[in-house]
């Protein structure tokens, strides 16, 4: 154990969260839960902290921010997505501005599921990922610690896969609507046939 | 109570309206999008004390509706988001993000007949094409 | 003339709960523009409708916000059964304001320790929070979930409450109520505190008026509505109640607003349990929303007053649901604030609305 693991200063970043997860991160650092007293501060500053905490599920223009936050915190570091939004996507992974969970923008190394995610589950994922942090932090320290690979970025072809999922949707709609109109050409054809 | 009133009304006769709620003290509520059939239905809510009024406006694609905005000024933002879920655009809205202020996947996903989305429908339907 | 600076303010801020993003342009560490940029928490969750039925929709709707959970869920339930004319049993009613004062008193202890965080006052956030697990304590035990609800459904409630847990619940709060009398001293009388407060994002009656801002922004600045007094679902069944405001208009009176409501909700807690109706629990919905129909509804949740609209299509989809929130009603305002003001009180000012981004972004 050294001095990273035994008081790992936490990053909580939200996500597209709904902010349930949020609040709990935050209750498991005030009296009750107190983290605090093993040392964990909440910091802001990416260049603090050792471990990542994110609740929420993922959009596109948080992709970029998630990376930049992860790109400045220096290794060893460890990622726990916290709630089942950051694990999957959630209950809104069927969204058509949802991606995913967090691991669509960054490699994640804890999964920590549940609606709002309880703070003893946070603080369990939390020790666990200070086991993985003390296993990177003695391969950084034997030079043998490689970066994680990075999840490739929402491709065109990903992007379509999203807009290919609505564009199906809209296709019914459309077809319906037509053929809607099929069954009552009479009514619906005079009246555009005078707004032409 | 009493039951909230739904209007239906014409573009022409919206101006009118605004600037009598406005006079007679009304509070703008909600402005927001429904896809019916080909066109999209405005709802455009005030209430004044117990009383909700609803003015209902149905528009076709490409039609432009005069801004709310400028009588009720915090109506900017509801502006924005229709624009952005259902391509309705609003003439002279106070500030204006043009398309990027939900920057959604997909463009107009409430509204699949908005001209943003046949547009989108025949480019991917290219790509399918060519990827064959 | 001095120059001016764009200073980028978000997504991501040790002092926002969540993420927003400003541009602020300043001239000398004064704000004079602030645009803001949102769209981080874009989920699109209205057109989840469509894939899920009117019942099960309720559990989407709870996890818009999870600071006001029950408030959504609570609203939906009650447009829900406006568009179908269901009638709720008088029980569940009142359960069911039980949870939504809860709601409230949680939802503004928890704002009361972002706004001491905001400033520095780090030993006030931890206090606040400290008394705010006795409530989250009272959801678990009712409902088995400290933020995430589950308790309200189209038709009634859930799940009931005993009585013995009913006069366990009336114990809690009058135990909180001196500890809480201490918080709020500290909050309105401390020099510090009032320092930063007093003359931070001043918005007079008028201009409150003008930009329709709604819940306690409003309240503070003197304009008396709130949607409680009009007596619906459960809050018929007060006596009399009166919405609380003040008159000094900037993050002091917000302050002052917020922190008597929950001696407000107390209060009705407490009344409500007395006259605590006997009867069954949940109404048993049968059919489908009728097509064409339509139903508005309003309920004053934490932040404000909440619109919601909901359309029906004759099956078991509903065709729309819209929820309005009341952080989105705020926005115009809280942009206004922003001019003017000092670069240090940004935070502040933007924390003073009660911002619930997640909500306003669905």
């Amino acid at each position: 154990m050294s001095a990273v693991t035994k008081s790992p200063w936490v990053l909580h970043y939200d996500a597209s969260s709904c902010n349930g997860c949020d609040i709990e991160v935050l209750a498991a650092l005030t009296p009750l839960y107190d983290l605090e007293r093993f040392g964990i501060i909440n910091t802001g500053n990416p260049k603090h902290a050792e471990v990542f905490l994110i609740t929420g599920s993922v959009n596109e223009p948080q992709i970029t921010v998630l990376r930049q936050l992860y790109e400045q915190m220096l290794e060893p570091k460890v990622v726990v997505a916290c709630g089942v939004c950051a694990c999957t996507g959630g209950v809104f992974r069927e969204c058509y501005n949802t991606l995913g969970g967090a691991d669509v923008a960054i490699p994640v190394d804890v999964y920590a599921p549940g609606c709002a995610i309880r703070p003893e589950a946070i603080i369990d994922a939390v020790v666990q990922g200070l086991g993985i942090l003390e296993e990177k932090r003695v391969l950084l320290a034997a030079g043998k610690l490689e970066p994680a690979e990075m999840p490739p970025l929402p491709s065109a072809a990903n992007k379509t896969l999203q807009g290919r999922s609505v564009a199906l949707s809209w296709k019914d709609a459309i077809a319906q609507a037509q053929e809607s109109s099929k069954e009552e050409p009479s009514e619906k054809e005079a009246p555009a046939q005078e707004e032409k | 109570m009493q039951a909230p009133a739904f209007t239906e009304i014409t573009l022409d006769q919206l101006a009118g309206k605004l600037s009598s709620y406005k006079e007679d003290g009304w509070r703008f509520a909600n402005l927001c999008g429904t896809t019916a059939g080909n066109m999209v239905e405005i709802l455009i809510s005030f209430t004044l004390d117990e009383k909700i009024d609803n003015l209902l406006l149905f528009v076709e694609k490409g039609v432009k509706v005069p801004a709310v905005s400028k009588i009720f000024p915090s109506a900017f933002l509801y502006e924005n988001e229709t624009f952005d879920l259902y391509g309705v655009k609003f003439d002279g809205t106070i500030l204006d993000f043009d398309g990027r202020f939900y920057i959604t996947s997909v463009p107009t996903p409430m509204n699949p007949h908005s001209l943003a989305a046949e547009e989108y429908l025949a480019s991917s339907s290219d790509e399918e094409a060519n990827n064959g | 003339m001095a120059d001016r600076t764009i200073v980028p303010f978000g997504p991501h801020h040790p002092v926002l709960p969540e993420p927003l993003h400003l541009d602020l342009v300043i001239e000398d560490e004064r704000v004079v523009e602030a645009i803001p940029q949102i769209g981080f928490v874009h989920r699109g969750l209205e057109k989840l409708v469509e894939k899920r039925d009117f019942k099960s929709y309720v559990y989407i709707t709870e996890r818009i916000c999870g600071i006001c959970a029950f408030g959504h869920s609570l609203g939906y339930s009650e447009t829900v059964e406006a568009l179908m004319e269901v009638e709720v049993p008088p029980r569940a009613q009142a359960l069911r304001v039980i949870w939504h004062e809860l709601s409230r008193t949680h939802s503004h202890l928890l704002w009361l320790g972002l706004l001491a965080d905001a400033f520095g006052f780090e030993n006030l956030f931890m206090q606040c929070w400290r008394l705010r697990e006795r409530v989250l304590d009272i959801f678990e035990r009712t409902t088995g979930g400290r933020v995430i609800l589950s308790a309200c459904n189209v038709g009634g409630v859930n799940h009931d409450i005993a009585d013995e847990d009913l006069q366990g619940i009336v114990l809690v709060l009058e135990g909180m109520i001196g500890e809480y009398k201490t918080l709020l001293k500290t909050f309105m009388k401390d020099r510090s505190v009032a320092n930063r407060l007093r003359g931070v994002g001043v918005l007079t009656k008028e201009e409150a008026i003008g930009f329709g801002v709604v819940g306690p922004f409003a309240r503070a600045s003197g304009i008396a509505e709130d949607i409680r007094t009009f007596g619906h679902g459960g809050y018929g069944l007060l006596g009399s109640f009166e919405p609380v405001t003040a008159d000094e208009c900037d993050g002091y009176a917000r302050c002052k607003v917020r922190g008597d409501e929950v001696f407000q909700s107390i209060d009705i807690i407490k009344e409500i349990i007395q006259k605590m109706p006997e009867g069954e629990i949940m109404t048993k919905v049968k059919g489908s929303p009728a097509a064409g129909a339509r139903a508005v509804w309003q309920l004053e949740q934490p932040r404000g007053e909440c619109f919601y609209y909901a359309k029906g299509n004759g099956t078991k989809f509903l065709e729309r649901f819209r929820i309005r929130t009341p952080t989105f009603m705020n926005l115009g305002g809280m942009v206004h604030t922003l001019q003017g003001c000092d670069l240090a009180d940004v935070p502040l000012n933007v924390l003073t609305i009660d911002p619930c981004i997640s909500c306003s972004e669905r």
